[in-house]
């Protein structure tokens, strides 16, 4: 699905067309990519037009960031201890 | 949708005080001593220890107080004691792993150990698999992240 949307907003019925899968399956994707933040949609006449949010992959890298900095300041500290023994 | 997206590496590097064997026994046999255990595993307060097998193939997990084990990764690379590298999987949910090589490199005075997370990108398609935000797995990583971007 994300695929798909890499060529700009699109609403269901062409993602579906697409794939191969349902619509009410793409729909149900479309529904968890856009709990994860990851998709979000905007109304256009009387259909929806879904898009990547592609800040959630700037957020998941910042997300990533902090994970790998919080771990190493454990490391640095313990080699710290290790080093006065 | 011009927004340009970082997909590069993400890289971290620290500089310790000790020589590079014992930089990388303490990054990998020692991990429990040091892993921010109360914010970054799954158990959480299940969690007895984390193990790190320094080998070929050799995983890195989590043991439960139960005596159940999740794993996070697996060697797939290691020169000690310059380097290690690992897939990284909690829980052998993201379909796809992500990659991680630890470097250890002698300065003047210590260990310089950078860290390279790469393919990090591919947790983007996890949500597509619809396992998604409901595993205990995938919210290690992504739940967090979610939270900190409602």
């Amino acid at each position: 699905v994300l695929e798909c949307l890499k060529a700009g907003p699109q609403p269901v019925v062409e993602i579906a067309k697409r794939l191969p899968v349902s619509r009410p399956a793409v729909s149900q994707h479309l529904r968890i990519l856009k709990a994860a933040g990851l998709v979000e949609d905007h109304p256009q006449g009387n259909r929806r037009l879904y898009s990547v949010r592609r800040e959630a992959l700037a957020e998941l890298r910042s997300y990533l960031e902090s994970y790998w900095d919080t771990a190493l300041a454990g490391y640095k500290v313990a080699a710290e201890e290790r080093s006065t023994r | 949708m011009s927004t340009f997206v970082d997909l590069s590496p993400i890289v971290r590097s620290v500089q310790v005080p000790l020589d590079p064997e014992e930089a990388f026994t303490l990054f990998t046999e020692a991990l429990d001593e040091w892993w921010p255990k109360e914010v970054h595993s799954m158990g959480e307060e299940k969690l007895a220890e984390l193990v790190f097998e320094t080998e070929l193939g050799g995983r890195i997990f989590e043991r439960w107080h139960d005596g159940s084990e999740h794993d996070w990764g697996r060697v797939v690379e290691i020169d000690r004691p310059r380097s290690i590298s690992y897939d990284w999987q909690p829980n052998d949910l993201p379909p796809r792993p992500t990659f991680i090589q630890v470097t250890f490199t002698a300065t003047e005075d210590g260990t310089e150990v950078r860290l390279e997370h790469s393919r990090w990108e591919a947790l983007g398609d996890e949500a597509e698999e619809g396992r998604g935000g409901y595993s205990k797995g995938w919210q290690f990583v992504l739940g967090r992240f979610v939270e900190a971007a409602a």
